[in-house]
């Protein structure tokens, strides 16, 4: 089974982020993209994450649980814990902490 | 036999990838059908998409906007381009690379296939290959984004099998695994960036983000997925603004 509106979304990502990849490779010619456009897009993926973390993370569930978890998989990645311990932790504390919060 | 050579070589440097790959895809697959849809759905996201952190924004948004209206799908998709905007950097190197090369200018019809698989990974694993004077061959780079691309795929085939058994109180606890897992990208970010220097603008373009879109929400009750791609915007001018400050002034060391 698949959801028509979810597939409209998915084929609408692919051809824009397909051109992104695309395009270079199709007009070798066009040098470098300026340094300042480069800053700029350097920065978008850490932006992206900032603004999907705050304030969603903190309005769905108990605050404090909420902020117990993504504290925890931040710390545990800055410190170069790998990502399978880091979900298993999250889902781990996630759990407990609303099975507490549900008494 | 060079080019299988080639291929085989690359689809044995794709294995780190896919190691990292691997985790990610099963936690979006499970996600997709956690928000309720199905398991074709996710793996037809990472077949034709095949951008984790673009996946993975748009699901959240998805469940965050609870159904799709036509609105919702054009925030959901403005914001995947945007975030996908950094993909020209990455390729036009590689491209320019290819280009390079003793063989010159790769077929149309090969590049084409090349640009797919581009990822910052597989930009990553290619870039430290050229940085250690190998010539980039295009059989090398479709080897190691097949890799790259079955593990992704596999990935989350596997995790939406996983997501369809789990029970019910544990698919509450993966709404918040959701924000673990970006604030584990986002600490990967900040690591990637190794020093100071380049890690300042992460840090800016993050909480000038965040920041915004607490404003534009909270404060201003504004909708998410308007929101969110004005957040972005301005979080990544602020970052773009650190650099450009940095770079003229050399601080901080």
């Amino acid at each position: 089974m698949i959801t028509p509106i979810w597939v409209v979304i998915c084929v609408a990502l692919m051809a824009g982020t397909y051109l992104a990849r695309a395009l270079p490779f199709w007009f070798p010619r066009i040098d470098s993209l300026p340094p300042a456009f480069k800053r700029f897009l350097d920065g978008v993926p850490a932006a992206a994450l900032g603004a999907l973390i705050l304030p969603d993370a903190l309005t769905g569930a108990p605050p404090i649980v909420a902020l117990t978890v993504v504290t925890v998989a931040f710390v545990l990645a800055l410190r170069g814990t790998g990502i399978t311990v880091i979900v298993l932790a999250a889902i781990v504390i996630a759990w407990s902490g609303l099975t507490l919060m549900a008494f | 036999m060079a080019v299988i050579k080639l291929f085989l070589t690359g689809l044995v440097a794709a294995v780190p990838i896919a190691t990292g790959y691997v985790p990610v895809a099963i936690t979006f697959g499970i996600l997709v059908v956690g928000t309720g849809l199905h398991l074709l759905d996710a793996v037809l996201a990472s077949a034709i998409v095949f951008a984790g952190a673009t996946q993975i924004m748009a699901i959240g948004m998805y469940g965050g906007l609870s159904g799709a209206s036509g609105p919702a799908v054009v925030q959901i998709v403005v914001a995947g381009w945007l975030l996908n905007l950094r993909h020209l950097l990455m390729s036009s190197v590689i491209a320019h690379t290819l280009a390079a090369g003793p063989a010159g200018q790769p077929r149309r019809a090969v590049r084409s296939l090349v640009a797919f698989g581009v990822t910052d990974e597989v930009f990553s694993v290619a870039s430290l290959h050229a940085a250690r004077g190998e010539t980039l061959r295009p059989a090398f780079l479709l080897g190691l984004e097949f890799g790259a691309y079955a593990a992704w795929v596999g990935g989350t085939a596997l995790g939406a099998t996983l997501g369809e058994i789990l029970p019910r109180d544990v698919r509450g606890a993966l709404g918040l695994a959701l924000y673990a897992l970006f604030a584990a990208l986002l600490a990967g970010q900040f690591r990637a960036a190794g020093e100071k220097r380049s890690a300042v603008p992460l840090v800016t373009a993050a909480t000038t983000a965040a920041a915004a879109n607490v404003l534009f929400r909270l404060v201003l009750g504004m909708g998410a997925g308007s929101a969110f791609p004005l957040a972005m915007t301005a979080g990544a001018l602020a970052g773009w603004i650190a650099a450009t400050w940095i770079h003229d002034t050399g601080r901080p060391r």
